[in-house]
């Protein structure tokens, strides 16, 4: 069922309640009633938005996949040059579906099917290139140079599908050499990628929910990427700011409520968060960088991160938002992050603990405060990240770890009950 | 046509070019060199997998790649590291014409053929017979290129060719090299005949039987 197609089937549901309570004349109600049936008929009938595209997209991968396998089959056995041709023609293909989509101004459906053959016709001459004359490669060096020279197609033809494979292909373009140092074109090939995704997220443009989920996976690769390279630093300060954008976006559609789902960054963002912390207070290791050794990159980044976090705030004040506890816990994280470059792993690890403490209790207080059960509940589960990578910390004695659990436990159903009572009693704000 | 569409096209095109671009200089740089390449024998072993995308080739073995020297240097602190590190391999040829390391470099030595290799551990030279620490530094490495494409037919036979032939048979896979480090693989040989001509003559002797 379409999401249209549910707000008409919730409104006839409504209707008897409506005309009970004298809100809505029969005659209308009855009017509503066949409309709202006409619509559901309409709206079942239709196929949902993303099935022609899906079997689209399975179709031409077979159909791509077939042709692979009837090339590979004795290519060996044609001379170099119709190799080479063979080679070029799904490029020159892109390139005829390029130029006809431009020429024509044609739709969207058109657009995203030329980006992603002209990004697939440059990978296959790179690829088969390199297979022709035998000269080898890594799979990372390979996808770095497809990736670097498709990269301009997303902002040509605006293309979603290409921004997912492109995506995708990051994870293996930096996994190559994991833990490699990061060299100055991998960060700016990652960074290129980003104005089309601040774009998209922003929610002026179609496709809003698909793009912020597609974030997520872009800010997955730049974590996988760079934690080697800049470690709890840049991991923390990227994870912040996650969470700071969610919250704004989140602020900002207040106006315009939509499912939570439509805004997965505060949900990720804190997630991320207490996983990120969780390391931190369990391993001096997180923070161990090497952050001496491949300072300017990690220096860089990290200074990228803090101003982004910086803009995202201010834009928000400037447009009347209000300042959450959550500001004052993230800025917090980035003060304590900052201090990395003081301190030595060891510290840096107690750092992370009693900041899980604080933001863990700044929560809870925040929670009775606005009467909030997510801010508790999210409180609650620092404290429990807390408590569980203690559990396995053998540096504390095993008593005083016991009473902390059965204290922890007690005020986690205790708060529950007192915060439940407390919002029913007719005192509770909508969260 | 939209204004913004013509701005896109301009920009697309730009994109093609390069795109264009990179296989163009390859297929430039290896059919006619601008500068004088050289050609070197490596001996192999080979074996035959196979992928679904990139079809039959033969999986090329150089055994244990290692270089020792006497003392360490003072580029190699990040070979141990994940993915090592990619170093210049200056060649050399044995009295019979084989290719041999005799030193690694960060940077190409002006006037020697060089080859781009991944250095990925770099430790002490340990002998097992003795259990103790030579006084070396021993460095491996893995050379670039570790397959050679054949068809879906040639590819099995090739690995049953080296399996069957008598004590002897030499694979050596002739690599061309690039001043800059770079290579392009020229042929594999048995016995100094192309692969691809011994398989055919075995074929063609196994049809008329």
């Amino acid at each position: 069922m379409s999401e249209e197609c549910k707000y008409w089937s919730w409104l006839e549901r409504k209707l008897p309640k409506l005309v009970a309570e004298g809100l809505l004349p029969q005659d209308s109600a009855e009017q509503i009633k066949l409309r709202c049936e006409a619509e559901q008929s309409d709206g079942n009938n239709t196929l949902p938005g993303y099935f022609l595209p899906t079997l689209a997209a399975g179709g031409g991968t077979l159909i791509a996949g077939g042709l692979v396998l009837l090339v590979s089959y004795n290519w060996d056995m044609l001379p170099k040059i119709t190799r080479i041709v063979l080679a070029a023609l799904p490029l020159l293909l892109g390139a005829c579906c390029g130029i006809y989509t431009l020429l024509r101004g044609r739709g969207q459906a058109w657009r995203e099917g030329s980006a992603v053959l002209t990004a697939g016709g440059c990978a296959t001459l790179i690829g088969l290139i390199s297979q022709i004359y035998h000269t080898g490669g890594e799979l990372s060096e390979f996808l770095f140079l497809v990736i670097a020279l498709s990269i301009a197609l997303l902002y040509i033809f605006d293309s979603g599908a290409l921004a997912l494979l492109l995506t995708l292909g990051l994870f293996p373009c930096f996994g190559g050499n994991y833990g490699a140092d990061r060299s100055w074109m991998e960060l700016v090939l990652y960074l290129a990628f980003l104005p089309f995704f601040l774009h998209h997220i922003r929610g002026r443009v179609a496709g809003t929910g698909y793009y912020r989920y597609l974030t997520m996976l872009y800010l997955a690769a730049g974590l996988f990427a760079f934690y080697a390279a800049g470690g709890g630093l840049i991991s923390l300060s990227a994870g912040a700011l996650v969470l700071l954008t969610g919250i704004r976006l989140g602020t900002q559609e207040q106006t315009e409520p939509r499912s939570p789902r439509h805004n997965p960054f505060p949900v990720a963002g804190f997630l991320l968060l207490t996983g990120l912390l969780a390391a931190a207070s369990s391993s001096p290791q997180f923070f161990r960088v090497r952050i001496h050794e491949n300072f300017t990159v990690s220096i860089v980044f990290w200074g990228l991160i803090v101003f982004d976090f910086l803009l995202v705030w201010l834009r928000g004040l400037r447009r009347g938002m209000a300042i959450w506890e959550l500001d004052g816990l993230l800025f917090l994280l980035m003060t304590v992050n900052a201090l990395v470059f003081f301190l030595d792993a060891e510290e840096m690890q107690f750092a992370a603990n009693l900041y899980l403490a604080i933001a863990g209790a700044g929560l809870i207080f925040a929670a009775f405060r606005k009467k909030r059960m997510r801010f508790f509940n999210a409180g609650m589960i620092l404290f429990f990240t807390l408590a569980a990578c203690r559990f396995f910390d053998n540096k504390l004695p095993i008593l005083p770890r016991a009473l902390g659990f059965i204290v922890l436990g007690l005020g986690l159903i205790g708060g529950n009950i007192l915060l439940y009572r407390r919002k029913h009693a007719g005192k509770e704000v909508a969260i | 046509m939209k204004r913004s569409d013509v701005v896109r096209l301009l920009l697309y095109l730009v994109v093609l070019a390069a795109m264009a671009a990179y296989p163009v200089r390859k297929i430039l740089q290896f059919e006619w060199p601008s500068e004088m390449t050289e050609l070197f024998r490596f001996k192999v072993n080979l074996y035959d997998p196979y992928d679904p995308v990139r079809g039959r080739f033969v999986r090329l073995s150089f055994g244990r790649l290692e270089f020792k020297c006497d003392q360490p240097t003072s580029w190699d602190a990040k070979i141990n590291r994940p993915g090592g590190s990619v170093v210049y391999a200056v060649l050399d040829r044995r009295k019979d014409g084989t290719a041999f390391v005799t030193k690694l470099t960060d940077t190409p030595v002006p006037g020697s053929a060089v080859l781009k290799v991944r250095c990925r551990w770099r430790g002490r030279d340990y002998n097992p017979k003795t259990k103790r620490c030579s006084g070396k530094w021993s460095y491996l490495y893995d050379y670039p290129f570790d397959r050679f494409y054949l068809n879906e037919k040639l590819a099995p036979e090739a690995e049953k060719l080296l399996r069957s032939a008598k004590r002897g048979t030499e694979a050596e896979l002739l690599v061309r090299i690039y001043p800059d480090g770079s290579f392009c693989v020229d042929d594999l040989q048995i016995d100094k005949r192309s692969i691809r001509d011994v398989l055919r003559s075995r074929q063609e002797k196994s049809e008329k039987k």
